[in-house]
């Protein structure tokens, strides 16, 4: 079955956006939840078996890429990703930490940036520029990957770079 | 008499204004102005994404290294985009993540972050070798078609500039601490003259320097008044994280400049132009805050803007009256 995007929408939105907004992930690590489990996921997608029930969301910031082990997880995580999350199955989403600057300039050079990092990279999937700052409780966190798992109901962060174990845990449950 | 006295008081009073004023003017260094006379990157374009090293030919032609794009770009003396190459990877001619650059009469020298090594193209952007050196680079200049110097970033040979010769082998080097520094602090960035002296601005120290060719201290200055940079536990290492001096550079004359960082009183903008003798002649803003700066042989100066889209090529002329640096109490 095909995922629709509405389901996209209302997983993402409701079941992950606005969690994050309002809480971030700092919250989230504090519950004493087992295996870092650290979301319980509303919605439509979540009932569904079908393979589109478990997303990722990578969360970016250029400041971290100067790291390269980061970009060099990051990178490689994507390469080894199965077809469909390279290309919709999922996301990201740049951060724009505030610098006191003047901040539709800063989003423009963010989207430059990205649009060189994207064609020199190969991504494929949908970047989202935090042009307005949603998602500012994550500035500082540094760049990762949310792993949206439908079949377990779990929702899990991983900081780049990621260690051998995670990797394999990642790629793991993308593929089972 | 009284009368003449009276008359005499605005003058009086204005002396007393003016003098103090002109003597507290002649103590300030001048400031010079800067005229852009060439842009490249704009919002929109794909000519630069996120632009780190620049050297510039004696034909006039921009040689751009671009982080984002893993290339090396060529534009003309109009900014013309003529040529680009590279691509992420690590066979010969690509990139994983390339960082400095500089010229000599034939080649393009670029570096590598954390990498030992150096790559080298023609100015056809065709690549052409690879110099392997003893630990990844700090900073680079390229003496000839066959000799390039490097300060190194590792800890085995801090405090060192060696110069290779393009199998690797060092060919000659400079010590230029004798005593052995915490992490990072001897970390510098270089430039030498056509007599061989080789000046250093200390990225974390408040401290200039300036070698003769056969590796004598010459003199050594401080502008910032910095006594000590913050350094913080990063890892299991403790690091400085307030840069101090960004970059250095020469110009046709002899004259050095050195690209302020955060205790500069506009950081990242101000360079300090000294003479060879070491003395404080004057201070140029950037428009825009820079990671480094180029001074190409004709006496123009390129830097940053745009966070790393755009380059900027400005002319250095005039001299308008300012306040040089900012001292700063020692903490």
């Amino acid at each position: 079955m095909k995922v629709k995007f509405s389901d996209w929408l209302i997983f993402l939105v409701f079941g992950g956006l606005v969690f994050f907004h309002f809480h971030g992930f700092d919250a989230l690590e504090g519950t004493a939840l087992p295996q870092r489990n650290v979301l319980s996921i509303v919605g439509a997608m979540t009932e569904s078996q079908d393979e589109g029930n478990t997303l990722l969301l990578f969360i970016l910031d250029f400041e971290d890429f100067t790291c390269l082990s980061c970009l060099d997880s990051f990178l490689g995580l994507y390469r080894m990703l199965p077809s469909p999350y390279k290309n919709f199955q999922a996301w990201g989403v740049l951060i724009l930490k505030d610098r006191g600057e003047d901040r539709g300039r800063a989003v423009r050079i963010a989207e430059k940036k990205l649009r060189g990092f994207v064609r020199a990279n190969g991504i494929a999937f949908p970047i989202l520029v935090d042009r307005s700052r949603i998602f500012s409780a994550l500035e500082g966190k540094g760049s990762g990957v949310v792993l949206f798992d439908g079949k377990r109901k779990t929702c899990q962060w991983y900081d780049f770079p990621l260690t051998g174990e995670q990797f394999e845990e990642v790629f793991a449950r993308l593929t089972q | 008499m009284r009368k003449r006295i009276r008359d005499c008081r605005g003058a009086w009073i204005w002396l007393a204004i003016l003098i103090p004023a002109i003597s507290a003017g002649a103590g300030y260094p001048e400031t010079t102005a800067l005229e852009e006379v060439l842009s490249i990157g704009t919002f929109d374009d794909d000519a630069l994404f996120q632009w780190v090293g620049v050297t510039v030919d004696r034909e006039g032609n921009i040689y751009v290294v671009d982080a984002m794009d893993y290339a090396i770009k060529k534009f003309d003396a109009d900014g013309k985009l003529v040529g680009q190459c590279g691509r992420r990877g690590q066979g010969p001619g690509e990139f994983t993540a390339p960082r400095l650059l500089d010229s000599s009469e034939k080649f393009l020298f670029v570096t590598e972050q954390y990498q030992p090594v150096i790559k080298v193209f023609d100015k056809k952007l065709a690549f052409q070798f690879q110099i392997s050196l003893d630990g990844p680079v700090g900073d680079i200049k390229a003496l000839r078609d066959d000799l390039v110097a490097v300060a190194a970033l590792s800890s085995a040979n801090k405090s060192r500039i060696h110069f290779y010769d393009r199998k690797g082998r060092v060919v000659k080097e400079l010590n230029f601490s004798e005593r052995p520094s915490p992490l990072m602090m001897d970390m510098v960035s270089f430039d030498l003259d056509s007599q061989g002296n080789c000046y250093l601005a200390f990225n974390f120290v408040d401290r200039i320097v300036k070698f003769d060719d056969s590796g004598k201290r010459l003199w050594s200055r401080d502008l910032l008044g910095v006594d000590r940079v913050k350094r913080e536990k990063i890892s299991s290492l403790v690091v400085p994280t307030e840069i101090v001096y960004k970059d250095i550079a020469l110009d046709g004359d002899g004259k050095i400049y050195v690209l302020g960082g955060k205790f500069s009183a506009n950081r990242s903008r101000d360079v300090y132009v000294i003479d060879p003798n070491g003395e404080h002649i004057s201070t140029l803003t950037l428009p825009e805050p820079s990671h480094c700066i180029y001074i190409d042989r004709n006496g123009y100066l390129y830097s940053r803007a745009n966070d790393g889209i755009t380059l900027k090529k400005y002319r250095m002329k005039g001299a308008a009256k300012g306040q040089a640096g900012q001292r700063r109490p020692g903490r």
